[in-house]
């Protein structure tokens, strides 16, 4: 498998129970090999309530700038549109073995044994151990003029988040671009537009495997510059992140500027982040009682009014 | 510190005066001075304490002293092996934080982390984060102790709020002994040594930013980071107010503060406001930004902002 | 002849009947009772009282500011005695300096078991300590509380020496003194007005009429104290007091008391008539806030009170019948010490800045130490007009009194 699911699937969803008895027996092995402290959540780190998802990270970026080297990717448009690739029933999943490109890296240098890629626990403020940047990220991209310079933090998160191959090493890839059902819209495409049918899988993947990125226009990339694929329809988000806006920038206020990935914050497949349970409200002085104040029902100032132009008696 | 110079002869005085209780107590407490027979503080100890003098008016040596002495103490106290910085500004250096709230979404975690991090008594919190009405600006109507299911909650957004580091600090000027002063990298600090206890600078600002140890802090050995500054999170006596300090033995060593490296959306953003290619003045130039209560005219240093 | 100044007012001191002794030892048991209380507060800190973050200035801080107020009536009698020459209040003034002293010794013991480290006291001595004036209304409050008490002192030892020694004191000699003082009273008030009214943060108090608001029921509650204060005086002492002395102070209290009235008026129009956040505060001492509503009783008490002793006060008939002036100025002084103190003092953090309302009343240990400060200033006011009044009398004896002229 080209993919090893660091975590196992325990999406509460609504699995189609009855749909495949050996995606269950799969499950379940992951669910024994998976290490205990990984197997809690299929939207694991998203609603994980240590303090700073992605926030360590082991893996070293291995991409290239986009732009400084044409992507060597044998893709021509032909070839990396689904519709051209529809009807070539026995996909070849093993897309390591295609020829990639001298600005592409295959993913197997980033693949880690399942423990390894668990999510690393997250230092509590407080404890001296200190995220390992030991591999320091590469040079940020020239987006936008003036931007000042920055390293992308890999996301390690990325090992854990493409189970496709749990299915598609027997069962067989319909690449026509459709509106995806059972199974894949329970893990997969909520990502706004993408989710209604306007885009699918291989929107934002390369053709020659589920893992691949590429650009609307063919272009591949690395896993770590998927900010670049966000770019191309969050323009906004992407300029105020890379100016440091929007995102995290760790470790540091000065010196090398290293802040996280699109990814590290926001599942790709489903970039909203979901609500979660808060740390426990704060305590009063001990020896002191809060008052117990009615909690407040809110009306906003537009309901209130509205509820002057309502009719007596109507809702 | 720059000081006056009709001044200098009242600190020679001073000096001599405070030397002489010094000198007179160490002569006294001399067989004491390695450790004190029945565990506690040594007599000289206890009378450094007793007679400590402001930060500011320390020399370098007395300060090494000190920083000695405030580790043996929680040693004494809590078991445990911190080390008490004393961490200088950094030139050209005014910190500045802008929070985006459409980010924030209610989860705490910076303000645990706060607490985790600067050793604070158990029961208190240098962040308040406040759970507010959409459509509404009003504190009156504001609930610090929110405990959903799931946050964010509908109709709702969050206001965490904390020191501001005001430029022009009421609480400064409240202080009757300078207790609290503006360093020059913009953070507003405590010597817990030297505060009375007044709480007449809780009194005066606006932002309930200032705390007070009731009692002796809440906190355990196991508890106690022990990576610590003078004018930060080092153990605080009873009796003292305290108060956010921008994590000042982080961010003098170029490091974020706490809470922005808990906050799970980045909806934190802390920096320098002099260097006009850092984040924040980023944010500041280039979003539509407030300041809570700006018109009581504190200039506070502390943003917020909205995406878009 | 100082040295027999000295020994005869602790001879003074020393010598009287039983009743005094046992006056004596009940205030001693209040004192130990509180100092307990406060041996407690010492060694745990202030978390044995009710306050909070929320609430950082409560029960200790109220008393104070009352108190204050108290010490800065004196100059009720020192400017119709020095300025308007009236015999019959210079016959009293040194009573009313002596409550004067009291009450600010008084108001300073209830700065000093507020404060969290007392044993850094040192610290506000300028040159060994750092004292931070001008910038520091608190450091102006200091200031200003010494030297209204040394003012005090001086100025009543250099009148009762003389008295001691038969003479007259020389005026020139003290009145420059009396006027500063006169001025002293008025800033001390004022400034502890501005305590609260340089806080920004706080829209209860962040309010020009604050420091005109202290002084009106400043000039009504200490008045009150003295009227009550003088006939125990009398009684205990036999001190001779004019009636015509009650009587100014009656009016002076019962002008005092409309303005009062009269401001605690306009404040409360001028928050409620468009309601925003600042009248929060206001919402909450006279009606309640959010089902809180602990202060509630106290306020309108203390209103119905000033407003009954106003209505005695100026209707003359009632004012001149003794009993109903005693009972005017009771609920004066207990109105006055509602209002300017818990009234003041708590809504000011009641919300909070950020909106919380954490209520507040004080527990025991406050109450039980604020006793014991009580008990103190009771000692010292006992103590100095032990020691004054023989003098004073003395010098009285050559002034004849008629029978209707005194109370």
């Amino acid at each position: 498998m080209a993919c090893i699911a660091g975590r196992s699937i325990t999406h509460a969803g609504a699995w189609p129970v009855a749909f495949c008895p050996v995606l269950l027996l799969a499950f379940a092995f992951l669910l024994f090999t998976a290490p205990p402290a990984a197997a809690d959540d299929w939207d694991m780190d998203w609603e994980d309530p240590a303090p700073a998802p992605g926030y360590k990270s082991g893996a070293g970026s291995t991409g290239g700038p986009v732009g400084a080297e044409p992507s060597a990717s044998t893709a021509d448009g032909s070839e990396s549109r689904p519709d051209a690739a529809t009807g070539e029933d026995d996909w070849d999943w093993d897309w390591e073995e295609t020829d990639t490109g001298p600005a592409y890296k295959s993913d197997t240098t980033r693949r880690v044994d399942p423990a390894a890629a668990s999510m690393p626990k997250v230092p509590r403020v407080g404890e001296t151990a200190e995220p390992d940047f030991s591999v320091s990220p590469k040079s940020g991209h020239q987006l936008f003029a003036d931007v000042p310079g920055f390293g992308v933090i890999p996301s390690i998160k990325d090992k854990g988040m493409h189970p496709c191959s749990n299915c598609h090493t027997w069962a067989k890839s319909n690449l026509t671009p459709r509106r995806l059902r059972v199974p894949h819209d329970n893990f997969l495409l909520q990502h706004g537009l993408h989710g209604k049918g306007e885009f699918w899988c291989f929107t934002c993947h390369h053709l020659d495997g589920a893992g691949g990125l590429r650009t609307l226009e063919g272009e591949r990339l690395s896993f770590d510059d998927a900010y670049i694929l966000c770019a191309q329809c969050h323009p906004g988000e992407t300029r105020d992140w890379s100016f440091g806006a929007h995102g995290k920038r760790v470790d540091n206020w000065q010196g090398n500027r290293r802040i996280l990935n699109c990814t590290a914050c926001h599942y790709q497949h489903r970039p909203n982040i979901k609500p979660r349970k808060a740390v426990p409200p704060p305590p009063v002085r001990r020896g002191l009682e809060r008052n117990d104040r009615k909690p407040h029902v809110a009306a906003p100032l537009w309901e209130k009014i509205g509820a002057r132009y309502r009719e007596p008696g109507q809702p | 510190m720059s000081r006056k110079p009709s001044d200098s002869h009242i600190d020679h005085y001073r000096r001599r005066f405070l030397k002489g209780l010094g000198g007179a107590v160490a002569a006294a407490a001399t067989p004491g001075t390695a450790r004190a027979a029945w565990g506690g503080n040594t007599l000289a100890d206890t009378f450094a304490d007793l007679f400590q003098d402001h930060y500011q008016r320390m020399t370098p040596e007395e300060i090494a002293d000190t920083l000695a002495r405030i580790e043996r103490k929680a040693k004494r106290r809590y078991g445990t092996n911190i080390t008490c910085k004393n961490t200088p500004p950094q030139d050209g250096v005014v910190y500045g934080y802008a929070l985006n709230i459409s980010k924030c979404r209610g989860y705490r975690e910076c303000v645990s982390a706060c607490m985790l991090e600067n050793n604070l008594s158990r029961d208190m919190r240098y962040i308040q984060v406040l759970e507010m009405d959409n459509g509404s600006l009003n504190f009156e109507k504001a609930d610090r102790y929110y405990d959903h299911r799931t946050v964010p909650a509908k109709g709702k957004y969050y206001l965490p709020i904390q020191c501001m580091h005001c430029d022009d600090a009421p609480c400064v000027k409240a202080c009757p002994v300078e207790a609290t002063w503006t360093e020059p990298d913009g953070i507003v600090v405590v010597d817990y040594d030297w505060c009375i206890g007044c709480r007449y600078c809780m009194i005066a600002c606006p932002y309930e930013a200032r705390h007070f140890n009731w009692g002796k802090p809440d906190l355990t050995a196991g508890e106690i980071n022990p990576d610590t500054h003078f004018l930060g999170n080092r153990p605080r006596p009873t009796g003292v107010v305290e108060k956010c300090h921008f994590c000042i033995q982080r961010t003098r060593e170029n490091r974020q503060p706490a809470c922005q490296e808990a906050c799970p959306t980045g909806a934190r953003i802390f920096g320098n406001i002099l260097d006009p290619n850092s984040e924040i003045r980023y944010v500041l130039e280039n979003k539509a930004v407030f300041r809570l209560k700006e018109d009581l005219g504190t200039e506070p240093k502390f943003w917020y902002f909205h995406d878009n | 002849m100082l040295f027999r100044f000295i020994k005869y007012a602790f001879g003074q001191l020393i010598r009287g009947p039983l009743a005094y002794w046992l006056w004596l030892a009940l205030l001693g048991c209040g004192i130990v009772f509180g100092g307990w209380h406060y041996y407690g507060q010492l060694r745990d800190g202030l978390i044995v009282t009710n306050m909070s973050d929320q609430v950082a200035w409560g029960f200790y801080i109220s008393n104070f500011t009352f108190l204050v107020g108290v010490a800065a009536a004196a100059v009720m009698l020192a400017i119709p005695a020095y300025i308007f020459d009236r015999r019959d209040i210079k016959d009293v003034v040194l009573m009313g300096d002596t409550m004067a002293v009291t009450a600010v010794i008084m108001a300073m013991l209830f700065i000093m078991v507020d404060l969290g480290r007392p044993d850094r006291i040192w610290h506000l001595i300028p040159g060994i300590g750092r004292f931070h004036f001008p910038a520091s209304m608190l450091a102006w409050d200091v200031v200003v509380l010494s030297g209204y008490l040394m003012l005090n002192l001086g100025i009543s030892f250099y009148i009762l020496y003389n008295h001691f020694q038969d003479k007259q004191p020389v005026v020139s000699r003290y009145f420059p003194f009396v006027i500063l003082a006169i001025f002293w009273a008025i800033s001390i008030h004022t400034v502890t007005a501005f305590l609260y009214s340089s806080n920004p943060g706080r829209p209860y108090w962040h309010t020009a009429l604050l420091a005109p608001r202290f002084i009106a029921s400043a000039f009504a509650s200490g008045p009150a104290l003295m009227i009550i204060g003088f006939q125990i005086i009398k009684r205990v002492i036999g001190y001779p007091i004019s009636k015509s002395v009650i009587s100014l102070l009656a009016i002076i209290i019962a002008f005092a008391l409309q303005v009062t009235l009269f401001f605690i008026g306009t404040e409360i129009f001028t928050e409620f008539y468009n309601e925003g956040a600042h009248a929060a505060s206001f919402r909450y001492l006279y009606f309640g806030l959010d089902g809180a509503t602990a202060l509630q009783p106290w306020i309108w008490t203390s209103l119905i009170m000033l407003v009954i002793a106003t209505l005695i006060l100026m209707i003359h008939r009632l004012r001149n019948n003794m009993f109903l002036l005693n009972v005017a100025c009771v609920l004066t002084i207990i109105g006055v010490w509602i209002e300017k103190g818990m009234g003041l003092v708590i809504p000011g953090s009641v919300p909070t800045p950020l909106g919380e309302i954490l209520e507040y009343l004080p527990n025991a240990t406050e109450v039980s130490i604020s006793i014991g400060i009580w008990c103190i200033g009771f000692l010292v006011f006992t103590l100095l007009a032990k020691a004054a009044a023989p003098i004073e009398c003395k010098m009285l004896e050559n002034r004849h009194f008629s029978k209707e002229e005194l109370i």
